[in-house]
């Protein structure tokens, strides 16, 4: 949470996950705040919000955003995707299947942002190799896995020839 | 906090009024985050078109103060010319950092340990400044005076950053305690050409320091110079003798490779 003396409000208008939102918000919130306090979608984390964890990742118009460096009100006419918009209709995503299969999470804190962090690198890179999905998710703190078990689920994607 | 967002210069004109400015947000955040009071109001300099874009012009290359450290990564004009700047922003932050970090931002933060900072001494980087009534250009080391002390007059703004065309070979080197995600414990950027090399080092004085018309010395005078001149600080990331000890060894090591 921000500090403001004064509590200004200004109109936003934000695709999350494909819905379009409306809201009258306060300028001083974060994007994560708006996330999970206004829009109840808790997928997204706060752990250190100061930027450097990666548990407050979401896609921001085709970019990974720590959400917590990002006012809401920055987000007007933005497309947001958060973990809740990454599976369709209770069909899991390829790379959260993976996660499954390869036995990557332990608990869990961290796999919303790892899990959009690699979406987007899989997008942004189809062919990643090891190193640049290690790159690719270094702004992304597990501190239980070791990431070996991360790394397989994405190179399993992206590395399956 | 009131907040805008102008679409333009004219636009941003008519709002400024002892506003902060606001780019990335990775450093004011951060700041914000620790309990700092919001200014009365910000205004977001990351739409100005008069901020963006990448661009060889006759004599300079030209790059706006919003263009994000991930543009900076990917730009292909920088590849080969500019690698110094390209490579330190390679190691910046990680990929949602480099995604909002401008280079306007961390030039105007002003950190000794601002990564793409030594670069942009190396190169002879100068800043085009604008308010209302017209630009100033001026050299990057007349404009950051210490850590975040910047010589940017009420109602400026940092527009451009403009790097004269002539150095053809240079690299960076960036100390941090681990691979990503670490603020610079040292780092230096050399910038060589047929008749000149131009050193730059960051995080060893309350500056970067800029050391030019090297030509013609040994490696061994160089370095010795540089070492009489920093003035390094113990601090959590290392004592000021292991950052005497890694810049004199890194600094022998690159300058051996890049003078050939
Ligand atoms: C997790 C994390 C990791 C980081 N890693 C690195 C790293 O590896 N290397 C590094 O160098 N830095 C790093 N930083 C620091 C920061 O990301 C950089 O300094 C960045 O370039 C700041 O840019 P910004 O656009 O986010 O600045 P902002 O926070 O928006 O602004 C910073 C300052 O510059 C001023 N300003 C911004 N743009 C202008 C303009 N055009 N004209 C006038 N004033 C302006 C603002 O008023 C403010 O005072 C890191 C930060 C975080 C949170």
């Amino acid at each position: 949470m921000l500090v403001s003396e004064n509590q200004d409000f200004q109109n936003i208008s934000v695709i999350v996950n494909g819905q379009n939102v409306d809201k009258k918000i306060r300028t001083h919130l974060r994007l994560l705040d708006f996330l999970r306090n206004e829009l109840n979608l808790t997928g997204a984390k706060e752990v250190c919000a100061e930027g450097e964890c990666g548990a407050c990742t979401v896609i921001m118009d085709g970019k990974i955003v720590n959400s917590c460096l990002v006012l809401a009100v920055e987000a007007d006419g933005a497309e947001i995707t958060t973990i809740e918009g990454v599976s369709k209709a209770d069909q899991l995503s390829k790379l959260q299947q993976a996660f499954v299969d390869y036995h990557s999470v332990q608990c869990g804190y961290c796999i919303p942002g790892m899990i959009l962090a690699g979406e987007q690198l899989i997008k942004d890179s189809p062919e990643a190799s090891i190193e640049e999905i290690k790159y690719g998710i270094s702004g992304n703190i597990c501190r239980c896995t070791g990431y070996t078990k991360i790394i397989d689920a994405v190179a399993s994607i992206t590395q399956k020839g | 906090m009131q907040y805008y967002r102008p679409n333009s210069l004219e636009e941003y004109f008519n709002v400024i009024d002892s506003q902060t400015l606001y780019a990335g947000g990775t450093d004011l955040i951060p700041r914000y985050e620790r309990g700092e009071i919001l200014p009365q109001s910000i205004i977001d300099l990351k739409r100005l078109p008069e901020l963006q874009g990448i661009q060889e012009i006759q004599n300079s290359l030209e790059i706006g103060a919003a263009v994000t450290i991930e543009e900076i990564k990917n730009s292909e004009l920088l590849t080969s010319k500019y690698q110094a700047l390209q490579e330190s922003s390679i190691d910046f932050g990680s990929v949602q950092i480099r995604n909002r970090a401008t280079i306007g931002g961390n030039i105007c933060n002003a950190s000794p340990a601002g990564d793409t900072l030594s670069p942009l001494y190396a190169f002879d980087a100068k800043l085009l400044l604008t308010n209302k009534n017209g630009h100033r250009l001026i050299n990057i080391e007349d404009f950051i005076f210490g850590p975040g002390k910047i010589n940017l007059e009420e109602g400026e703004l940092l527009q451009k950053i403009l790097i004269p065309k002539t150095k053809t070979k240079s690299v960076f080197y960036k100390l941090g305690l681990r691979e990503a995600m670490a603020i610079s414990v040292i780092n230096f950027a050399i910038v060589h050409d047929k008749n000149e090399l131009t050193i730059a080092v960051g995080a060893v004085a309350p500056t970067v320091l800029k050391f030019s018309g090297l030509t013609g010395l040994t490696i061994e005078d160089i370095i010795s110079g540089i070492d009489q001149t920093i003035s390094p600080i113990d601090d959590i990331r290392g004592t000021a003798d292991y950052r005497r000890k890694v810049l004199r060894n890194m600094l022998a090591y690159e300058l051996s490779k890049i003078i050939d």
